[in-house]
């Protein structure tokens, strides 16, 4: 084993966890929580984003004169105004946060105007003149490669390129029995949470700022805004929760840098909301992917090779497209045994809008692709879904399609083995027995793993720590966002559990970056991960504490013999409850555990992959039952069976929430939602033309949840936020292909698409 | 952004059809709003007055006149859906009623917005054509009566005038012989503006045969279009339930439209998809009365 597998704690499976309720729940129901949207503050002004109107130009000159002479207009800005660094961006800051000589894509601002009203603010945005010098449009991320391609960027359309390679692909298919060779493409999703981009930024009387705004990552937020104010951080101040749902779309910055300009230009908070047409064109998206995939299998099934390149539609800025791109290419081969592979990859810049992190971060558009050559060749050679996968899974100990040896859990036998079990799959026949003669059911299933954490060579840390306030009760400071996951309710839920005592007894300081610790983004699957281990690493310092206080200086303060039981501590000199632990020793000092964790990596990089590889994965297979009305094309998705191995189950509600709300957002890619871009300019501005299932459109369930422990996290924990949307994808259009025998190859799967591969047109 | 305009109420039906008369093409009627207020915020609102007439009690409510039907021009969709009187006597109306937008459309949103906005995508349009209804038309100097399929002229287009109101509609009560049908196909279950949608009546005479039959489809051409020659083709059907001969029936909807390209859907597909719906909802319609031979 890994030296670094060592480092970690041992698994406590003997913890009782709470069931309860989210513990934002009752707030958020009755309408008592406030949103950043819902904020106001005295002498509050109003933002405009003053956007581009071409996807692509010069900007030649800008006149505010018009806008700043309107009555009620506080103060125009331009790129002139900006007193910091003029660009933002989680890996490469490319993104103006007001473009001064180009502009790349529609959502990029070109001034920003703040008004005593909205409805002010919006008539000055008119009247700023813009004299812009068209440019073509890039908007072909295959032909963006070309040496003659308009550049979107000066350094060129290329955002990445990555290559990984293990054995020879060549003599691989030369060996194979069978290739399957297939272009797949994929959408443009958009988050769409409930919550538009929204926040207030509020200037201090110290000179310090306040930002209120939906985000996944205050810490990094305050980072990057002190970068562009040109300020020192910790006069930054960040308030990321409460937010109205993620998915990825509030990791990068969005509203943030144009509303702090605007506080600190007028000394005034300045508020704004997007409309939901401004976020939909502006706001960050899935990247879509165009999938070369050439796929070769021996006559049992074993896979041979797999030659892989990917075309990432980046839109206008980096964000986190290369790293999207890399995890697409880790996970080209989902976690098969592949002896020879080639993994290509191109990031490219286009005036497609802009894309950035999405929930599944690349894995989605490939799994679609691979799980669809399994069944592919599985047809062909006779065998079924199950079987073809079971040849070909990993173990631990085994060495990936990217050349890195597992060595945490691999799940993939397991969930494999659990969706095979599931009541849909062995009852199928029954449940494929549709009511018209046009109507036509199919069931398929496919699995996934998805890498957790930030990867190789990004420092993935988490801190936590737990005080003992003086009346007994607790408090928990961890920075990690929450954002619609439930996690909060789990991280409460942990620290109780170790404490015995019950959550209601532990408040929560999260979200923000004063009084909080520093644990990371929200991403990645990796909150409910970290916190396991920085909350268990906070409580054995409390434990330490605690012995330290009672038996004074003569304490080691190494290893603490204190453990906690009924709402108490067994220690050194008997047991004490909290409040009288708090009476005797936390009155005058404070009595805090500190827990600091950094997530094991690999010791080595996949060679020109950075981040590559992952070390602890998420595992999860569905199965889906679908009707297809061969008249029409249209595609029901009736049921979905899940089987997810949680590692350890904190909450079985917020489980179960999370496969409802990962296969709603995978129904959404594989039927539905597409972002329609013609030339730079977004067709699908709002939800009538943008497409999200409704609660009509969403399948019954059945849950499967697996414990198998992943021996990395003190509780054996994984995190489940992504790899619950995943599977679902591949296994729509596959179970498409088991009612009708057409494969889907182009997501989404819109009634027109279907009823197209259905009935071909006669010139085809 | 909205931009201000004049606000009218009218409290009854005089007064509704006085103030039509005096601001003729300045305004524009508010029911429930459920157009109006989005083509608001789009910009789309030449008109500089609104007159709101959904307090005029004399617009609501659905009555039965021997053997028709009446609706008021403010029934909202679910008082269709959910209407005793319409889901015994016209269950094509309450089928469509029911696939309108989500909960809160349908109880804000009216009958005779629907029909006085002319979306050629309006879903209880086919069901009024097939039902052979007539569109009540008030003003101070009185009332007509203007049968539904001459009532829409194109797009966003209708017979009404300025000085005009719908006041409501009314349309013949179905009969123990009649058996008809509604389909919409859209791009998800609820809350979708039709790519096609389709309505079907047919009266069945001795033996099962279809006497009668009215086939009314819309999303496939600037107004909802009736299928005469395809209602041809379906009267000659024999009453035996095949599924081959109604779709061999139903494809003559193909030469009957004239769809066009738009976000939802090409030209191409709406004209084949018109047949699959056809096809279904026919065949549902039919299953009923006939058997398999
Ligand atoms: C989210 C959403 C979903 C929708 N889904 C559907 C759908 O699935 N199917 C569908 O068919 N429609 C749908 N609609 C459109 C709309 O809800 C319906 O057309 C509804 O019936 C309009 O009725 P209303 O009373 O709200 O009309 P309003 O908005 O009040 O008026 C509509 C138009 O008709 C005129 N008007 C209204 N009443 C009269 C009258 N008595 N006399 C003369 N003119 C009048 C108005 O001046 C206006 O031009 C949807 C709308 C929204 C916002």
């Amino acid at each position: 084993m890994d030296s670094l597998s060592d480092t970690t704690g041992t698994t406590r499976p003997s913890l009782q966890f709470e069931q309860i309720a989210r513990i934002d729940a009752r707030d958020k129901a009755s309408g008592r929580t406030r949103y950043m949207s819902d904020l106001s503050f005295p002498g509050m002004l109003y933002a405009t984003f003053v956007r581009s109107r071409f996807p692509h130009a010069l900007i030649r000159r800008v006149d505010t004169s018009k806008a700043l002479a309107l009555p009620g207009v506080v103060a125009v800005l331009t790129a002139a105004d900006v007193p910091g660094f003029n660009g933002f961006g989680i890996v490469v800051p490319d993104m103006p946060v007001i473009c001064g000589d180009k502009v790349r894509y529609l959502g990029d601002t070109v001034a920003l105007v703040a008004a005593e009203s909205g409805r002010i603010a919006e008539q000055a945005a008119k009247l700023v003149d813009v004299d812009y010098e068209e440019l073509p449009v890039v908007d072909d991320p295959v032909a963006a490669l070309l040496p003659n391609a308009p550049k979107v960027h000066d350094k060129g359309n290329i955002c990445l390129h990555t290559l990984i390679a293990k054995g020879d692909v060549e003599q691989g298919f030369r060996e194979a029995d069978l290739i399957i060779d297939h272009e797949y493409r994929t959408p443009r999703q958009a988050h769409v949470p409930l919550e538009t981009e929204s926040g207030v930024a509020v200037p201090e009387a110290d000179g310090s700022l306040s930002m209120y705004a939906g985000s996944q990552y205050a810490f990094r937020d305050q980072l990057q805004l002190a970068r562009i104010l040109g300020m020192n951080p910790r006069m930054i101040h960040v308030v990321s929760n409460p937010v109205g749902g993620g998915f990825g779309s509030k990791d990068e910055l969005t509203i943030q840098g144009g509303l702090a300009l605007l506080a600190m230009k007028t000394g005034r908070p300045v508020k704004v909301s997007l409309s939901r047409e401004e976020s939909l064109v502006s706001g960050w998206k899935r990247h879509p992917f165009i999938i070369r995939m050439k796929t070769g299998f021996k006559k049992d099934g074993t896979l041979v090779a797999n030659d892989v390149v990917c075309y990432e539609d980046k839109g206008a800025y980096s964000s986190l497209g290369g790293p999207v791109l890399n995890l697409a290419l880790e996970h080209a081969s989902s976690l098969y045994r592949v002896p020879n592979t080639r993994h290509e990859g191109w990031a490219v810049f286009t005036n497609n809008g802009t894309c950035g992190a999405m929930r599944g971060f690349g894995v989605p558009q490939v799994l679609f692709a691979i799980e669809s050559n399994m069944n592919e060749a599985a047809e062909k050679l006779g065998l079924d879904s199950v079987t073809i996968r079971h040849r070909n899974v990993l173990h631990q100990g085994e060495v990936s399609p990217i050349g890195h040896t597992l060595r945490t859990g691999v799940s993939m036998d397991l969930v494999l083995d659990a969706i095979e079990r599931s009541d849909l799959w062995q009852r199928r026949t029954e449940y494929k027995r549709a009511e018209r003669p046009w109507l036509k059911r199919g069931v398929a299933l496919a699995i996934a793993p998805q890498g957790a954490g930030l990867g190789l060579g990004i420092p993935d840390y988490g801190g936590a720590y737990i005080d003992l306030e003086k009346d007994g009760t607790f408090t928990l400071r961890i920075g990690l966002v929450e954002y619609g996951q439930g996690t909060h309710t789990g991280f409460v839920q942990m620290a109780a559990a170790l404490l015995h005592v019950h959550p209601s007894r532990i408040r929560l300081i999260a979200g923000q970056t004063r009084d909080s610790v520093d644990a990371g983004p929200a991403t990645a699957s990796r909150s409910t991960y970290t916190a396991s281990n920085a909350i268990a690493a906070a409580y054995d310092d409390f434990c330490n504490k605690v012995e330290q206080a009672v038996d004074g200086p003569d304490s080691t303060g190494v290893a603490s013999s204190c453990t906690s039981r009924d709402g108490g501590m067994e220690t050194p000199a008997g047991f004490r409850s909290y409040e009288q632990l708090a009476e005797d020793y936390a009155q005058e000092v404070l009595l805090r555990g500190e827990g600091y964790f950094v997530w094991p990596t690999a010791d080595r990089e996949i060679p020109g992959a950075a981040g590559l590889p992952h070390w602890i994965y998420s595992f999860a297979a569905q199965a889906a039952l679908v009707e297809v009305n061969t008249l029409t094309g249209e595609t029901q998705l009736l049921r979905v069976a899940t089987a997810l191995d949680t590692g350890c189950t904190i909450n079985r509600e917020q489980v179960e929430a999370q496969i409802d709300g990962g296969v709603a957002q995978g129904q959404g890619f594989a039927l539905s939602e597409d972002t329609l871009i013609t030339k730079g300019q977004v067709r699908s501005k709002n939800f009538s033309t943008y497409v999200i299932p409704t609660v009509q459109d969403v399948p019954s369930h059945e849950y499967i949840v697996l414990e198998n422990p992943e021996g990395t996290s003190p509780l054996g924990v994984r995190g489940i936020g992504e790899v619950t949307m995943v599977p679902i994808i591949p296994a729509i259009p596959l179970a498409i292909h088991d009612a009708t025998g057409v494969w889907v190859r182009h997501l989404p799967a819109t009634p027109e698409r279907v009823y197209r591969l259905l009935h071909p047109m006669m010139d085809e | 952004m909205i931009k201000e305009l004049e606000y009218e109420v009218a409290h009854n039906l005089d007064e509704a059809l006085a103030l039509a008369a005096t601001l003729g093409e300045r305004k524009r009627v508010v029911a429930g709003g459920t157009d109006v207020v989005v083509r608001l915020k789009e910009g789309l609102i030449r008109e500089d007055v609104l007159l709101d007439i959904s307090g005029v009690e004399a617009l609501r409510g659905i009555r039965e006149e021997d053997d028709w039907v009446h609706v008021g021009a403010l029934v909202t969709h679910d008082e269709l859906a959910l209407s005793p009187v319409i889901q015994q006597s016209a269950p094509v109306l309450a089928a469509a009623a029911r696939t309108v937008g989500g909960p809160q459309i349908r109880h804000r949103g009216t009958i005779g917005g629907n029909a006085a906005n002319a979306s050629p995508a309006g879903d209880t349009l086919p069901a009024l054509v097939v039902l052979d209804a007539l569109v009540i038309l008030g003003s101070v100097s009185g009332q007509r009566e203007v049968p539904a399929l001459d009532f829409w002229t194109g797009p966003g287009r209708s017979v009404c005038r300025p000085d005009e109101l719908v006041t409501g509609f009314r349309f013949p009560k179905m009969g123990v012989d009649d058996v008809a049908g509604f389909r919409k196909l859209g791009s998800r279950r609820a809350m979708t503006i039709a790519t096609a949608n389709v309505a079907v009546f047919f009266r069945l005479g001795k033996g099962g045969r279809i006497t009668h039959a009215r086939i009314a489809s819309g999303s496939v051409a600037p107004t909802v279009v009736r299928l005469s020659k395809t209602e041809e083709l379906f009267r000659q059907l024999l009453p035996v339930l095949s599924l081959a001969a109604v779709r061999g029936a139903a494809q003559m909807a193909w030469k009957e439209v004239a769809p066009i390209d738009d976000l939802r859907a090409t030209a191409l597909y709406r004209k084949e998809a018109i047949v699959g719906l056809l096809t279904e909802t026919a065949y549902e319609v039919l299953r009923g009365r006939w058997h398999e031979g």
